[in-house]
């Protein structure tokens, strides 16, 4: 072979071979942003940037607030918190101290809910509370039930959510802690699909609505939430405004383990709520949202839960390539957690009304 | 630069063996593991809806290479095809690491040990001696142009 063939021969190959792993990835790319047939309204200017300051880890989540102040529990230092006030100037560091470590924490999540705060474990499972004035965390419960997520709803008792003894499927319960400590399941509010595990397909986003008074669920890969009250009768299931009414998610079996076969498509990817409003953190782009806008910031959309409405939506743009994690809503202000950084923004407008 | 035709052999003898080995072996351990194979190709955001596809023909394929390169006329093909799917999954790689959020390998075997910018290193280099023994055995291919003509 001339070497002028041979060259051309190279690098003919090289670029078709580049070329098709290319077009393998653009068009699957294309397959996972493609817009959706549903229409979001993003009225301007409604959340005004504020304040920031920087957290120096990006392990901190929320974990509750209070009048003028808000806490943030720490996923790699679990005994460790932050109580910040609202405007952000004053951080005060917080040792939580447990009456003994007997245990050891696997997934423990710190909840406040003044005066009281939680530790909750329910791979352990364990509970500790205490009084906020002293963060002197005693053992309440150990034993059963194990639970995935909680959430305080009142003194000493909570919404968790666990996995049925006899399937194995997600179901919601709810505890009270007390001389004998009583839990009840309810296996009506989390619904699996048709062809559904109801593992995967019911996993999702659990909150509590301090103000209603309500349990709230929201589906993480398909449109729907459910509303309840603390006693688990069902409010009502709503749904959020894209179209991906079914979990598009496919669940193989491998050495005993259930493991996604695909790559899951993710609809809501993280929750806040606060008075009558949900706040939904969408990944999918609406029919027409700007494509810049939507790869760069995170998209919040706004329901009222009392007129059952899906209201407006919201964009709190990136930092460094980093979208946001963690949302907090209060009647003032609107928190974000992106990186190491705790964002405050400014709800004005139509969404400032809304929040009052 | 011009090397001896017998250091060239060699050379090219250990190409192709390298070749052989890594191919039969990264075929044999994803056919042995194939139920985790499957998955992880399912898994992975650039070919998961052709993965059904990809989970005989990537190790098919890597036996068939293997064969050619056992024989000296098949080589030069066999180097080719080498050179071609080597300088894919480094493609396929190098996307991985920039663009995608999430990555899963199925390498197989002790090939998925390895991180993933040492396995961009790693490919780079089979796809640089694939095309070093390509050059070498072009030599040879126009010497034989030469007397058959």
């Amino acid at each position: 072979m001339k070497l002028k063939s041979f060259t051309f021969l190279i690098i003919l190959t090289s670029l078709l071979a580049t070329g098709l792993v290319w077009i393998l990835y653009v068009s699957s790319e294309r397959i996972m942003q493609k817009e959706n047939p549903f229409i979001r309204s993003f009225p301007p200017h409604i959340v005004e940037y504020e304040n920031q300051i920087d957290l120096k880890y990006n392990s901190y989540y929320f974990a509750g607030s209070d009048e003028g102040t808000f806490y943030l529990g720490n996923n790699t230092a679990p005994l460790h918190a932050l109580e910040i006030d609202t405007s952000l100037n004053h951080k005060v560091e917080i040792k939580i101290l447990p009456e003994k470590s007997y245990f050891k924490f696997r997934s423990v999540q710190l909840r406040v809910l003044p005066p009281d705060f939680y530790l909750l474990d329910g791979s352990v499972p364990c509970v500790y509370s205490g009084k906020i004035s002293d963060w002197k965390a005693r053992l309440k419960l150990e034993g059963s039930p194990y639970f995935t997520s909680a959430e305080p709803i009142s003194s000493n008792s909570f919404v968790f959510r666990s996995n049925s003894i006899e399937s194995g499927e997600n179901i919601l319960g709810t505890l009270k802690l007390g001389n004998s400590s009583e839990f009840k399941l309810s296996g009506e509010l989390l619904q699996k699909q048709s062809g559904g595990d109801g593992i995967f397909d019911t996993d999702g986003t659990l909150l509590y609505n301090n103000e209603s008074l309500k349990i709230i669920y929201l589906y993480r890969y398909r449109n729907q939430f459910i509303v309840a009250d603390k006693e688990m009768n069902l409010v009502y299931r709503g749904n959020t405004i894209d179209t991906v009414s079914r979990a598009r998610i496919k669940v193989t079996e491998l050495n005993n383990e259930r493991t996604m076969s695909a790559p899951p498509l993710s609809v809501n990817i993280s929750a806040a709520t606060y008075h009558n409003l949900l706040f939904v953190n969408s990944s999918l782009r609406g029919k027409h949202d700007n494509k810049k806008a939507w790869e760069m910031s995170s998209t919040i959309d706004v329901y009222d839960l009392e007129k059952r409405i899906y209201l407006f939506s919201f964009y709190i743009v990136g930092l460094n390539g980093k979208k946001m994690t963690r949302m907090l809503i209060t009647s003032q202000k609107i928190y974000v957690i992106i990186d190491n950084q705790l964002m405050m923004y400014k709800p004005k407008g139509v969404l400032k009304k809304a929040l009052e | 630069m011009k090397f001896s035709t017998s250091f060239k052999n060699t050379l090219l003898n250990i190409i192709c063996y390298a070749f052989i080995l890594l191919f039969v072996y990264a075929s044999v351990s994803k056919l042995l593991d194939y139920e985790n194979f499957r998955i992880q190709l399912g898994q992975s955001p650039l070919i998961s809806a052709y993965s059904v596809w990809f989970v005989w023909f990537v190790p098919v394929l890597e036996i068939c290479i293997a064969i050619a390169l056992l024989f000296k006329k098949l080589r030069f093909w066999g180097l080719y095809a080498s050179f071609i799917l080597m300088l894919m999954f480094t493609v396929y790689i190098f996307i991985m690491l920039k663009y995608s959020s999430f990555l899963p390998c199925s390498c197989g075997g002790i090939l998925e040990k390895l991180g993933w910018t040492e396995h961009l290193i790693f490919n780079i280099f089979f796809v640089i001696i694939a095309l070093v023994g390509m050059i070498f055995l072009r030599g040879n291919m126009s010497n034989k142009y030469l007397i058959n003509h």
